[in-house]
């Protein structure tokens, strides 16, 4: 039996479309689907929690990306792996197995979610609400930090040059859009199709 | 508003820490009796100067620090991780 068909955490009104301001070039919003879980290793553990990821885990600050695939330093010894949508719960079973009794494993997949954020003018929107500084110089792609944007708690990864995915609280994804309506309503914005 | 160096997150806004109070007092032995405890628990100074709390980055990494802090002119001399030792500026 297979499970029904998820229903998005950016509600109803969230549909691809164009809106604010035209022309120009507009802010792109557009869920991710994907799988988040949450590895956090007890002392000692960070070894095990990397062989089970199986890539580099990033520092304090960083994202480790791969195609459509990252890993997110949100704590000392804690990560959020983030990988494309696959059968439920495989990934945390995966990597709870691979890492033992060391690491703790928890699915975020209807914990958290992941919007993108892409275009010229992303990290203008973004940086109306963002305490942190997003100058390309002082976050340059493969940064991540979690802060709070509209009393939201949101972690922000810097993917490319014009490029960023939120890590949000699902109960709060559907409130950070209408946040980000607004801030990206100067330039414009599409919503794109779920990717 | 204060802005706290976080030793995992770099410098941040006091919005993203949740003030957990004085970080100097220390949880007595079991049998130290019911007037240590309840120092321990209610009593607490309110310096005019440097002041070491806790604060929690609840909106970061999540992690307890340890500020020192001028209770006059909100100078920050040190942040620690939870586990660390620090260090009290004389004046
Ligand atoms: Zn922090």
């Amino acid at each position: 039996m297979s499970a029904p068909e998820r229903l998005s955490p950016f509600g109803p009104e969230f549909t691809p479309g164009r809106h604010g301001a035209s022309g120009g070039s507009p802010v792109t919003l557009a869920e991710r689907k994907v799988d988040i879980v949450q590895v956090m290793a007890g002392r000692g553990g960070d070894a095990a929690a990397a062989s089970a990821v199986g890539s580099v885990l990033p520092g304090p600050g960083k994202a480790e990306i791969a195609g459509s695939s990252m890993t997110v330093w949100i704590q000392p010894s804690g990560w959020l792996v983030i990988r494309p949508r696959a059968e439920e719960g495989a990934l945390a079973r995966t990597l709870a197995s691979a890492a033992g009794d060391s690491v703790a494993v928890v699915d975020q997949g209807h914990g958290r979610s992941v919007l993108r954020l892409s275009g010229p003018k992303a990290g203008d929107a973004l940086a109306k609400g963002s305490r942190v500084d997003l100058h390309a110089r002082a976050f340059p792609p493969g940064s991540a930090a979690t802060t709070s944007i509209d009393h939201m708690t949101v972690t922000i990864v810097k993917v490319d040059a014009s490029t960023f995915d939120l890590v949000l609280p699902g109960n709060f994804s559907e409130a950070f859009v209408d946040w980000l309506r607004m801030a990206a309503a100067e330039f414009g914005y599409e919503i794109g199709r779920p990717a | 508003m204060l802005r706290i160096n976080c030793p995992f997150c770099g410098i941040r806004d006091e919005a993203e820490f949740k003030f957990g109070g004085d970080a100097s007092v220390k949880r007595p032995p079991a049998d130290a009796g019911a007037e240590a405890f309840y120092l321990y628990a209610y009593e607490r100074d309110n310096p005019k100067g440097w002041y070491v709390e806790w604060w929690h980055h609840v909106a970061g990494c999540r992690q307890w620090l340890k500020v020192v802090r001028h209770t006059v002119t909100h100078d920050i001399a040190q942040v620690a991780k939870a586990g660390d030792a620090v260090s009290v500026p004389q004046s």
